[in-house]
């Protein structure tokens, strides 16, 4: 009688509307345990980790202050041309906020998301979280669900670049843990310690400028015709349980 | 009847907490083993053939879920091994029972899961970081342990209280 209740459940699984309300059960559940990984990480932080992290950010946010000043006047400058040339720009991008139903283990770095191919959502498109930072590309799509590959993860490859440049000058692929890492930069890159990573739109499906982190350090090897960087992202995976899926709307792609 | 239905709730629960919960959690509670010690739990304590179902049916959902691809080899390694040993050697229903069934199925589970991941690495070369599966194993395996521990305390206290609040003497 329990197998038969099992099977059961495995078959209401397939119905949509069924699917739909076992999905929100699910996203309840991850909110639960993401506010609960949070406080467990905190706790389990160490005094020296915690001021060692908080110089970094003190760091970070003033070199932040004053990049923000400098893209405060492009903005503005840019914002002029753009008025004074009465030009409309049609980005051609849908935004679909979907909610994450399911993680997947650290190593597999996926998680699952509760719209799918009827709400426009298509394999490659990107998955963005707090405004602009990459967090992965969509993997594969079913009817009401998907699944998100994280940038992190270890099968992930995305084209990227410097912010500022339009040059894609490396592939940012994940390795063990959430660090990145950035390889074939041409060696008269000028990439240094601190250098903002963002994607290079070589790929039509990722739209350019989505942040992926922060560049921590440059390695380069006498005989290696290709330096490699190694990037860190400015957010932590688990801490996000609603994403935003920006999905191309060029029927050729 | 009631007693199945009870039981897909407690599965439907426990996918729930392990999919969507756990994995939210750091290192290393994020390889708490859920629907293994909730499985080991029913398996002891309410039948064999009910702990095997839920052990492979969870093992299943969580890999058709893609939430952790070895959970179905695990989890099926554990349903077997549980059920030869619940009737053989750990009978009994103590705590001492419920552990060492823990340990024998949660190092044959763990061994298996590196011997795939060494056989992937041969023939496929996947990558195989052996100090990182190594260490994955062992927090599995004492994660699964102190669950099973404060699951036997718990589903003991809980009986004496419903008992308590039930039968009048």
């Amino acid at each position: 009688m329990f197998a038969a209740l099992v099977l059961t459940y495995a078959l209401l699984r397939t119905i949509d509307p069924v699917r739909g309300v076992i999905g929100y059960v699910e996203h309840g559940v991850l909110v639960v345990g993401t506010h609960l990984g949070n406080a467990t990480g905190r706790l389990l932080t160490s005094e020296d980790s915690l001021t060692a992290q908080l110089a970094v950010c003190e760091d970070r946010l003033r070199s932040a202050a004053v990049d923000v000043a400098v893209c405060a006047e492009d903005a503005r400058n840019a914002h002029e041309r753009a008025a004074l040339m009465g030009y409309v720009e049609e980005s051609g991008t849908t935004a679909i906020a979907a909610r994450i139903t399911l993680r997947a283990l650290p190593e597999v770095a996926t998680v699952a998301i509760d719209k799918g191919a009827d709400d426009g959502v298509a394999a490659g498109d990107a998955v963005v979280v707090d405004g602009g930072h990459l967090y992965g590309v969509v993997h594969r799509v079913d009817a009401g669900s998907a699944v998100v590959r994280l940038a992190h993860s270890k099968a992930s490859r995305i084209p990227s670049a410097i912010l500022g440049t339009a040059r894609t000058i490396g592939l940012v692929a994940g390795q063990e843990g959430t660090l990145l890492n950035m390889a074939y930069i041409p060696e008269d890159t000028d990439i240094a310690v601190g250098s903002v990573v963002v994607t290079s739109g070589l790929d039509s499906r990722l739209p350019p400028n989505l942040v992926l982190g922060v560049v921590t350090s440059v390695l380069h090897e006498d005989a290696a015709p290709f330096l490699e960087a190694l990037i860190e992202p400015l957010y932590d995976a688990r801490e996000w349980a609603n994403v935003l899926v920006l999905s191309v709307n060029d029927p050729s792609l | 009847m009631t007693r199945a239905l009870l039981l897909s709730i407690g599965l439907f629960i426990s996918l729930l907490v392990a999919a969507s919960a756990v994995t939210s959690l750091p290192f290393p509670f994020v390889y708490t083993p859920i629907i293994t010690i909730t499985g080991l739990l029913v398996l002891n304590r309410v039948g064999i053939a009910e702990g095997a179902v839920w052990l492979i049916a969870g093992g299943f959902f969580l890999t058709a879920a893609g939430s952790n691809p070895h959970a179905l080899l695990e989890n099926a390694i554990v349903a077997g091994l549980g059920a030869l040993l619940t009737t053989r050697v750990f009978a009994t229903r103590s705590a001492y029972a419920l552990l060492g069934l823990g340990v024998a199925t949660g190092v044959s589970a763990g061994a298996a899961v590196l011997i795939v991941g060494g056989m992937r690495n041969l023939t496929l070369g996947l990558p195989l970081i052996a100090e990182d599966a190594a260490a994955r194993a062992a927090w599995t395996l004492i994660l699964l342990l102190a669950g099973l521990y404060a699951g036997f305390a718990s589903v003991v206290m809980l009986r004496q209280r419903l008992q308590k609040f039930f039968v009048v003497r």
